[in-house]
């Protein structure tokens, strides 16, 4: 359906939020999914989900190496920003549900913002990468780790570097101090969203973030947060959702240290801010895959191509006629799905959504098939009885696609569109 | 969402006069009625019948809950508020109360949760439990400060890089803007001196200190630092202020904490380093005694496992307060009758090595009280009591 221009500044899918999956509660599918983006063993060869190869060097010696961030850093930042899930607090585990979508368009476990904005597909739908950043969480963990390494990378033109001393060098964890500083906002002092560790409505000093639920956030700027959580993985069913990585914050005792955050130097593009690595530094290395992670992250989902035909029949002009239909994947791995209306008397919610393929635990009534909801607004049907197509079709599931004839019957007048009359 | 604002139950004008007459009494009185171990001493403490409350509240995920407690018995606790709040973002106090008075900005629980989204901004009288919103669009980092004796409360708001602070009046919750500028960094308010606002200004030359008269235009009285000042105090009299300013020697940096008169705007000596402290060490969030003739502040645990929070009159005396068995402490305000004084005690070393904190009263004559709650405490102020 045609979007209003209204709501072009708003997320992909305003007004409605789309459906994810949120797979099990000790989060066995995302860790993975971490695991493997660390290494860029997600999609090496997806020019726009992998992940890029990662700059290290000094200021005048900066180059291109392998694509690596720390696994269980982005595990940290994902419990952060969303107790690393994919779906809304309510939805249950192994199930299907509305997804993650933040005040600022932040989606799922990394809670992806940029390009989540306006829909950029065709005909003001979402893109498909929308569509998978939105419910898949493989595409929102490679986002996600790509967002991150873009803020590596930013450096040395845009942002500091930490490891003027180590080559600045990807695999220790406190040189990602900055990236992860951008990855919330690279926001100076005394600003209201302010993220500077020396900023004067900060508390000072301050015990470290003990990511348990005792502390509140504003005392901290978001990369302690980050840092705090590294050191004390949350635990769920006795898993520890990563390892514990105490990494050390850069001393603002050390005169090099203070002297390079000082508010005299925090004018873009910041290169008077570099430091050396603070100690002791600690080293992250790629996790070790199992051979069968494409098949556990991805499976093979299919849409099956099919035809089906929903009548809706109205007999009250006040309120809106609805049919549901599923979405079934023939395959494996989830299944993302977009759907599309011909006509704008009708809303489809949720607007996407998943399917799930045989072997994805699914434990409630909202799995493992995707539930569409076919809603007709009767004040904008243009005649008694009116047709429309629905296509749904899926990013990852193959080409086919599964059509959806809907007639509906008013028992009653219809004016003109916008309009309605009671017989 | 935080409590709608309720219909007040007495006039609030009473109770601040009591109460600030109350606190005129005692500081008045602890120049004549200082007990034996406190003779002659800078921020005497005043005997007065039963402990102060103090105010605080223990942070929940999703609702913070406000108590008072006597100061000698911290679990004796009595439940005045339920503030809830957007999910892991709790209430931020003021920098002090007011007599009954405390004041907090809070992330209402359907609000945007993240530090830049406008917050709201709460009184609570804890004489009455009367909570009153009085804003909507302050920054949640930056305390409120009651000016005026509670009549009065200054927040700040930012509309991109436009920063207002912004006066309400307590009783008919009135606003006006008392400064606004155009800045890349932060302007904070402090308190007010006669009818002016002082206020800090921090830039890319570090660290003013300004004051603007209403309809005035803001005029500079200090450089503080070339980096960060932080944690500024008015005198109770509002003749000085305290602030902590980086000393950035060759081997170390460490805040210090100073004093400047507002009379002549000449820094006061405070008790300097011994001379056996080969290195600079940090000290921690000034606070004034309630006769405003001391600063008690923070020390690291440099040479030892612990350090106790020190009194420095302004005559050149130091006392020390209750070391702690681990770590340090950093004061956060004492009690107006001059006997407790409420502070985070870390059982680390220093701002490097912090270790874990808890809030602890820590009593002149001697006792240590510790104010456990399963998650972090909140202190909002000091409450003379009914």
């Amino acid at each position: 359906m045609p979007r209003a221009a209204e709501h072009a500044n708003a997320c992909a899918f305003d007004p409605l939020r789309p459906y994810a999956y949120e797979a099990d509660q000790t989060r066995t599918a995302y860790r993975l999914a971490f695991d493997a983006v660390s290494s860029n063993a997600l999609f090496a060869n997806d020019p726009f989900f992998s992940l890029p190869p990662i700059e290290r060097g000094t200021r005048s010696n900066r180059a291109n190496a392998e694509a690596f961030i720390p696994a269980d850093l982005l595990k940290a930042v994902s419990w952060v920003e969303s107790d690393m899930t994919m779906a809304q607090r309510a939805v249950p585990f192994d199930s299907i549900g509305e997804a993650l979508v933040s005040f600022d368009c932040g989606h799922g476990l990394t809670q992806v913002t940029t390009g989540m904005t306006v829909p950029l597909g065709a005909n003001n739908l979402p893109s498909d990468r929308q569509v998978l950043i939105a419910t898949h969480y493989a595409y929102n963990v490679a986002r996600g780790a790509q967002i991150m390494a873009e803020k590596w990378n930013t450096a040395p033109e845009q942002r500091p570097i930490v490891g003027t001393d180590t080559n600045s060098d990807p695999a220790l964890i406190e040189n990602w101090y900055y990236a992860v500083w951008g990855y919330n906002g690279f926001t100076g002092p005394g600003a209201n969203r302010s993220n500077h560790p020396l900023d004067p409505s900060l508390p000072w000093p301050r015990p470290a973030f003990q990511c348990d639920g005792t502390q509140s956030r504003e005392r901290y700027p978001y990369q302690e947060l980050v840092w705090g959580c590294l050191a004390r993985p949350a635990t769920r069913n006795n898993t520890a959702m990563w390892t514990a990585i105490p990494a050390t914050l850069p001393d603002q005792t050390n005169p090099v240290v203070f002297s390079a955050m000082a508010i005299s130097n925090w004018s873009f593009p910041y290169g008077n801010m570099d430091i050396p690595t603070p100690q002791p530094a600690h080293v992250a290395t790629a996790p070790a895959l199992p051979a069968d992670y494409r098949t556990r992250l991805f499976g093979a989902p299919i849409l099956l191509s099919s035809t089906q035909s929903v009548s809706i029949r109205l007999n009250d002009p006040t309120s809106n006629g609805r049919a549901t239909v599923r979405i079934a994947n023939a395959g494996t791995g989830v299944l993302s799905w977009i759907a599309e209306p011909s006509a704008n008397f009708l809303t489809l919610t949720p607007p996407g959504g998943v399917a799930l393929g045989a072997g994805l635990a699914c434990t409630t009534a909202a799995c493992p098939e995707g539930t569409l909801t076919i809603e007709v607004n009767p004040t904008l049907l243009p005649s008694s009885a009116a047709n429309a197509t629905i296509t749904v079709r899926s990013p990852n599931g193959g080409s086919g696609t599964m059509r959806i004839n809907v007639s509906v019957v008013a028992d009653f007048e219809v004016g003109a569109p916008g309009t309605s009359r009671a017989r | 969402m935080a409590p709608a604002p309720r219909a007040r139950a007495l006039p609030r004008n009473v109770i601040i006069a009591t109460a600030v007459a109350a606190v005129g009494v005692l500081a008045v009185a602890s120049l004549f009625a200082r007990d034996r171990l406190t003779e002659n001493t800078p921020g005497a403490t005043v005997q007065v019948p039963g402990a102060p409350m103090m105010v605080f509240a223990e942070f929940g995920l999703n609702e913070d809950r406000v108590f008072t407690a006597p100061a000698d018995a911290p679990q004796e606790r009595t439940l005045h508020a339920s503030v809830k709040h957007a999910a892991g973002w709790g209430i931020n106090p003021g920098a002090a109360a007011a007599g009954s008075l405390v004041a907090y900005t809070v992330l209402p629980e359907d609000a945007d949760p993240d530090r830049g989204t406008p917050a709201e901004l709460w009184v609570l009288d804890v004489a009455t439990d009367e909570l009153t919103r009085l804003a909507r669009d302050a920054d949640l980092l930056v305390p409120p400060v009651f000016t005026d004796g509670g009549a009065g409360i200054l927040y700040r708001r930012s509309d991109g890089a436009q920063q207002e602070i912004v006066r309400v009046d307590v009783h008919d919750l009135t606003r006006a803007v008392v400064h606004r500028e155009q800045t890349s960094f932060g302007i904070f308010p402090i308190g007010t001196r006669g009818d002016a606002l002082l206020f800090t200004r921090l830039s890319t030359d570090g660290t003013d200190l300004y004051a603007v008269e209403p309809d005035g235009e803001p005029t500079f009285l200090l450089h503080a630092s070339d980096d960060i000042a932080r944690d500024w105090r008015l005198s109770p009299n509002g003749a000085a202020l305290a602030y902590l300013a980086p000393l950035v020697e060759a081997e170390r940096v460490v805040y210090r904490a100073q004093v400047v008169s507002l009379d002549s705007l000449e820094s006061i000596q405070l008790t300097p380093v011994p001379e056996d402290t080969a290195v600079a060490t940090e000290q921690y969030s000034p606070v004034w005694t309630p006769d405003g003739n001391a600063l008690t502040v923070g020390q690291e645990a440099f040479a030892s496992e612990s350090e106790p929070a020190v009194v420095l009159g302004l005559d050149g005396s130091r006392v020390e307060l209750t070391t702690p068995d681990f770590g340090f402490d950093v004061p956060i305000a004492w009690s107006a009758d001059g006997r407790y004084l409420a502070v985070r005690s870390f059982d680390g070393r220093n701002s490097v090595q912090p270790g874990l904190q808890r809030t602890m009263i820590v009593d002149r004559e001697g006792a240590r009280i510790a104010v456990d709650v399963p998650s972090e405490v909140i202190f909002l102020g000091w409450y003379a009591g009914a």
